[in-house]
């Protein structure tokens, strides 16, 4: 059963060679024996998801129409508001807490009937490319457990690469959902800003955070994605309606003649022997299939780092305001007044990361700087726009390095948070853009996985998830398994 | 840009603004951080941002608010131009909608 894809899950439920009730119990099984080791989930919702798996096969056992995804379980990343498990962004600033609603992205996942078998681990507030920024403590990678899961959805890629779900939400703002695929060895992608609703998302940095899946293969996230993409105009005003929410019916298209750019930035100067000569073995197989790769030029991807790491930070320390202790969330016991009352509950809850953004965002929107900092970046961020506008006149999909690594050892970069930021460099400027992209698994180096990452013209996952779907066509990289979890 | 000084009294104003109370090892760390931050805030100080490519967050973002302090009344000219504006008192009369001795 772990081995097999969510469409191949769909087909025997439907044909009833299991039921949900089964698969259910398989999962929650798996995450009792296999988490102690990852600490990949922080809920399991033992009664409700068994409640929702029998449901389901009572309107099947009816003869009732349903959804592709019906009885297929889901994780869901601690980040996403859910109305019957608690929602705690992996913060003591909001333990405890548990929402009146659904975010958008869940609701449409329960009316497909899918069924939601817990919460998972993350960087706190999504801040962090290691899973070790987390109240619930580190997750550990299924494929080497002296190794980091990447981040910020750590937690919802070791739990898919452990098979502890056959899928799990993720959430990208900076290469959240990409850098941890890759270093799980799995697929993940970040659909277009607009794509997916941003309503019930706890917010980090709100001009740039999108929802997305995490599953084994592209077409699991093709599939995954036509669920979760939905027009949401009255609770999220960056939501953009699409002309199809359909991304899988089209992914057996051949990729003949299709242009790849490789940008020169990213494949020139990569500093990784091992993990260049696993991209260029993607790229030939790339090639064998029809397509043409072709070298471009990205002149300002260079500056994401510094950009990004103004603009995201100075959106948090805005957006995490309103964690005050005064209306949800952790709040002090005592306090000489109201002031102290917010300032020494934010201290309590939140992290060192967190707070270390929260200064970061705070200082560059003082008085005085905000101009030369914040609409500077802005700025770049036109500049890094452009780049990408430019190169679609040339290719129908660029590729490029997920990280510039395999996954680190744990504890590696804690002592200098600057060096971690610079991991996200490949990643960060999709999400200036507000590009689809994906990662998927394309070799392994010294036993852990390594990503490729697709971009895509705004709007084009189908493009994307097609190129991805042909490659796992011809490779099994994505079919492989922890040595550890592989029973 | 002039390159600011982190230190102590700054990472107190920011640590105040932001809400937070930090201890003085915290303190102290997020000093050396927020420097290296600092440095790389001002590697954005070179890089040329030609006027085409000028962003339009300013514009569409930053509108220009008003100068936040009182003003008077609008005059008696400019009040003419309202329809239910009084020129007689300066306040604005909602007409009534329904006649009292109807309900009466």
């Amino acid at each position: 059963m772990n081995h097999q894809s969510i469409c191949e899950l769909s087909d025997a439920l439907s044909s009833k060679k299991i039921s949900a009730v089964e698969l259910c119990q398989h999962y929650l099984k798996r995450i009792k024996q296999l988490d102690k080791t990852y600490n990949a989930v922080t809920h399991i919702a033992e009664t409700t998801s068994m409640e929702s798996a029998k449901r389901v096969d009572e309107a099947r056992a009816k003869g009732q129409a349903l959804h592709q995804l019906a009885g297929v379980p889901l994780l869901v990343k601690e980040n996403f508001c859910t109305k019957d498990m608690p929602t705690t962004c992996a913060s003591k600033a909001l333990s405890g807490y548990q929402s009146p609603f659904d975010a958008t992205i869940i609701s449409n996942c329960r009316s497909a009937g899918m069924v939601m078998l817990g919460k998972c681990n993350m960087d706190e507030f999504a801040m962090g490319g290691s899973n070790e920024n987390s109240a619930a403590g580190a997750v550990k990678n299924p494929w080497k457990t002296t190794h980091v899961p990447g981040g910020s959805s750590g937690g919802s890629a070791a739990a898919v690469a452990a098979r502890l779900a056959p899928a799990a939400t993720g959430s990208d703002t900076g290469g959240s959902i990409r850098q941890p695929a890759g270093f799980c060895g799995i697929t993940g992608i970040k659909p277009s800003y607009g794509v997916i609703s941003r309503y019930g998302m706890i917010a980090f940095a709100s001009s740039l955070d999108q929802a997305g899946p995490m599953a084994p293969s592209a077409e699991d996230c093709a599939v995954l994605l036509s669920t979760m993409a939905s027009h949401d105009p009255n609770n999220d005003m960056t939501s953009v309606a699409q002309k199809s929410y359909d991304y899988h019916s089209n992914l057996g298209q051949s990729i003949r003649g299709m242009k790849l750019g490789l940008p020169k930035q990213y494949f020139n100067e990569f500093g990784d022997k091992a993990v260049e000569s696993a991209m260029q073995n993607a790229i030939s197989e790339l090639e064998k299939l029809g397509a043409i790769c072709v070298e471009i030029d990205l002149p300002d991807v260079k500056h994401c780092i510094s950009a990004y790491y103004t603009i995201a930070p100075c959106e948090a320390s805005s957006n995490l305001a309103r964690f005050d202790g005064n209306v949800y969330g952790h709040r002090c016991q005592s306090s000489e007044n109201i002031e102290t009352m917010y300032a020494r509950s934010r201290s309590q809850g939140f992290g060192d990361e967190v707070k270390r953004r929260i200064m970061i965002g705070t200082y560059a929107l003082s008085s005085g700087y905000h101009n030369d900092y914040y609409n500077k970046a802005q700025n770049i961020r036109n500049l890094i726009r452009h780049d990408f506008d430019e190169a679609w006149s040339e290719v129908d999909a660029i590729l490029a390095p997920t990280a510039p690594s395999t996954a680190f050892r744990l504890n590696q970069f804690l002592d200098d948070p600057t060096k971690m930021y610079q991991q996200d460099v490949y990643t960060i400027p999709v999400n200036l853009a507000e590009l689809p992209a994906l990662s998927m698994p394309i070799g392994f180096v010294n036993d852990l996985p390594v990503g490729l990452q697709i971009i895509g013209k705004k709007w084009d996952e189908e493009t994307i998830l097609n190129c991805a779907h042909q490659y796992q066509c011809v490779t099994d990289w994505h079919k492989k398994l922890p040595p550890s979890v592989n029973y | 840009m002039n390159k600011s000084t982190i230190d102590c009294a700054e990472i107190d104003r920011i640590s105040k603004a932001s809400a937070l109370e930090l201890t003085e090892q915290l303190r102290e760390r997020l000093r050396s951080d927020l420097s290296k931050m600092d440095d790389l805030f001002h590697s954005m100080d070179d890089i040329e941002v030609c006027p085409t490519k000028q962003s339009d967050y300013t514009d569409t973002t930053c509108l220009s608010l008003r100068e936040d302090k009182s003003t008077e009344s609008p005059n008696k000219e400019q009040g003419t131009c309202y329809t239910y504006y009084d020129n007689e008192t300066g306040y604005f009369t909602v007409p009534k909608v329904i006649n009292q001795n109807e309900i009466e």
